[in-house]
């Protein structure tokens, strides 16, 4: 059973396709992180913003982060179950 | 510091001499014409070249001793070296002739103008050709209003000498007070002193009066009354030679460098051909007698000899400088350089880039950036915004409303120097590297190449935006003002943006893009609403909306090519990045859903 493991990781390293799907998987969840901080400033600008104008133009920008991340936490699940 | 004070120096030193001086207003104001000419004449040969003319031209000057022919045939019939010499610059300024042959045309004019003593000699004949400046001016402007290029162009060159012999018209009317004055006697000196002093005379006569003509004559009446000798008379000849210069040194003020150089052609060849005339006065004063009376002029006929004279000591001087030519324009060239070329040129674009295939990409790249750099000016400034302001952290909207103030724009002129000589070397480039690519690397590139396209479309559209944006931003129609100032914001806090993901490098979130996007997107839906109700509350006249619909457009696809530009020139260089990202990117089902949450 051990063994069968190891060979599977051995098998999976020479795995061209799987090492691009890693990196995918890999670039992806960069992104996705990238998205995280960015919305963790946002949240704390619009809580700091008093003008009205302003903060519609923040929430605006929130909403296509939300949009951004919820997109690409899909595709990561996509790749995992592949 | 000088440059500020030289043109209030010079409106003060005008205006105290046309409060003090009737003449001199005449003289300066025909000097003023007489350059106005000088543009008309210009314009007038560049809507020929590449033409005709150009053809007649080169023919007809291909050859030095053709362009001697030419300047000989055309002084002898219009009569004027200085014309002649004036439109050769003409010519030389728009491209249509090269120096040497300018310097021919010159030489040929000299020996051309020597026709003109013998028509005032043997028949006390002068060819007025002012009297022909206004039918000119009237047929010129006529035909300047046609739309035919051709009609244009002659109309043009018509207009042009009508204001030139104007100018020389009200010039010489300007010195006529001068001349009143001048009584020749009063300087008679015997040998050599004299020779340079009526020498010096001849030259300021003909500077005064603007005509060498004009000085020939009052050479011959002094010279027949016996006021001064024939020496003297001979030697003021030499002094009128060098002084009808100063008609091209005037005209080739506003010339370009070539035309200065043929002006300084001009000086030399006279200045030279005057000096070695008169160190070797007493020679060629017996060749003059031995051909006067080879052709049964009589010894006392002085008028005669003097035309003989003048054509002798002219063709000498042509034959002591052709052979000199060349060095002549070596000279010229060395000492009125071209200015210097403020056309860009590319950075990384080299032979060594090509050898292999990622410096070939990352040479792309930097060049587009080099390029998206010198376009951030234009794209700027286009809008009436300073580079300055966009990187700052300015609130664009409050300044913008503030900023009214029109920056001096020449946008063909930028984009010609600052970015058609880069993408097409861009261009250029990437056409030698493709048999050196992978597939991948040549979607790369195109990817890039794309993003320079895109940079280049975002300039054509500023330019066509531009026009009706810095009229609109000063009208004092506060609602058409406010949309324009709206797009400018709009365009600027998108440029700023780009600007910070440039610096940002390869670390920059190119999904922020996204939200500009959704922004264009937007403001278009707004503009179109905007526009029915300014329209429908006749807050705006029918024009107004036409062009705020057609800038609309323009800024519209602005921002798409600069996005577009944005997303495929910045940002991570790793293939797999860029994907992720756009696979995160909003497409439009996703961006119209945003759109609609409002």
């Amino acid at each position: 059973m051990t063994v069968n493991k190891y060979l599977n990781k051995v098998a999976k390293l020479f795995d061209s396709k799987h090492r691009q799907c890693e990196k995918k998987k890999h670039c992806l969840q960069e992104a996705l992180k990238k998205l995280r901080k960015r919305k963790q400033v946002l949240k704390k600008q619009i809580k700091q913003e008093r003008s009205d104008k302003a903060k519609k133009k923040l929430e605006k920008e929130l909403e296509v982060i939300t949009t951004q991340q919820k997109k690409g936490l899909q595709l990561l699940k996509e790749l995992r179950k592949d | 510091m000088l440059r500020r004070i030289f043109l209030p120096l010079i409106f003060i030193i005008l205006t105290y001499g046309f409060w003090v001086s009737p003449d001199f207003k005449e003289i300066a104001a025909g000097v003023a014409i007489f350059l106005f000419g000088m543009l008309f004449l210009e314009d007038g040969f560049k809507s020929f070249t590449g033409g005709v003319l150009e053809k007649i031209l080169k023919k007809t000057t291909d050859k030095l001793w053709k362009s001697v022919t030419f300047g000989i045939v055309s002084t002898t019939l219009m009569q004027s070296s200085s014309l002649v010499s004036v439109i050769t610059i003409s010519f030389l300024s728009a491209g249509l002739l090269g120096l040497a042959a300018g310097i021919g045309i010159i030489f040929g004019a000299n020996l051309g103008t020597t026709t003109g003593a013998w028509l005032i000699a043997g028949f006390g004949l002068k060819v007025k050709i002012s009297a022909y400046a206004m039918p000119m001016l009237v047929f010129g402007i006529i035909l300047a209003f046609q739309k035919s290029k051709t009609l244009k162009g002659i109309g043009y060159i018509l207009a042009g000498l009508g204001f030139l012999f104007l100018g020389i018209h009200y010039m010489k009317e300007g010195f006529e007070a001068f001349k009143e004055t001048i009584n020749l006697a009063e300087f008679a000196v015997a040998g050599y002193p004299g020779l340079f002093l009526f020498c010096g005379i001849g030259i300021f006569a003909t500077v005064v009066m603007q005509s060498s003509h004009a000085t020939l004559v009052l050479i011959i009446t002094a010279l027949a009354a016996g006021q001064i000798t024939y020496d003297n008379a001979l030697a003021l000849a030499i002094g009128a030679n060098i002084g009808t210069t100063i008609t091209a040194i005037i005209g080739a003020m506003s010339a370009n460098v070539q035309g200065k150089r043929l002006a300084g052609a001009h000086l030399i060849f006279n200045i030279v051909t005057g000096v070695v005339a008169i160190i070797f006065i007493h020679q060629i004063q017996f060749l003059v007698t031995d051909i006067s009376t080879m052709v049964g002029i009589a010894e006392d006929n002085y008028t005669l000899k003097l035309a003989v004279f003048h054509t002798i000591f002219n063709l000498l001087g042509i034959l002591l400088m052709l052979p000199w030519v060349n060095h002549l324009v070596i000279f010229l060239n060395r000492l009125l350089p071209d200015p210097k070329s403020t056309v860009i040129k590319p950075l990384y674009l080299n032979n060594a880039a090509l050898e292999f295939s990622d410096t070939i990409v990352e040479t792309v790249r930097n060049e587009v950036l080099h390029l998206y750099d010198n376009a951030f000016e234009i794209l700027a400034h286009g809008l009436n915004l300073h580079r300055e302001d966009i990187n700052s952290e300015k609130d664009l909207e409050q300044f913008i409303k503030t900023s009214e103030k029109i920056i001096e724009l020449d946008i063909d002129d930028l984009y010609y120097r600052k970015v058609k000589v880069l993408h097409s070397a861009i261009i250029e480039f990437i056409s030698q590297a493709q048999g050196n690519l992978s597939l991948e690397d040549t979607t790369r590139l195109y990817k890039i190449r794309d993003a320079a396209q895109g940079i280049v479309e975002a300039i054509k559209d500023v330019k066509h935006l531009r026009k009706n944006l810095i009229i609109y931003i000063q009208s004092d129609n506060a609602f058409i003002r406010d949309e324009y100032n709206k797009i400018r914001e709009q365009l600027g806090e998108l440029l700023r943006a780009l600007n910070i993901l440039y610096n940002e490098k390869e670390q920059a979130d190119l999904l922020t893009l996204d939200l500009f996007k959704l922004r264009m997107e937007e403001s278009d839906v707004r503009h179109n609403g905007m526009l029915e109700k300014l329209i429908r509350n006749q807050q705006i006249n029918a024009n107004m909306a036409t062009s705020l619909m057609n800038d609309n457009s323009y800024a519209y696809n602005i921002a798409k090519n600069l996005i577009f530009t944005a997303s495929n020139l910045f940002g991570s260089h790793d293939p797999d990045a860029q994907d992720a990202d756009n696979s995160l990117s909003l497409d439009e089902n996703e961006m119209q859903t945003l759109l609609q949450k409002d």
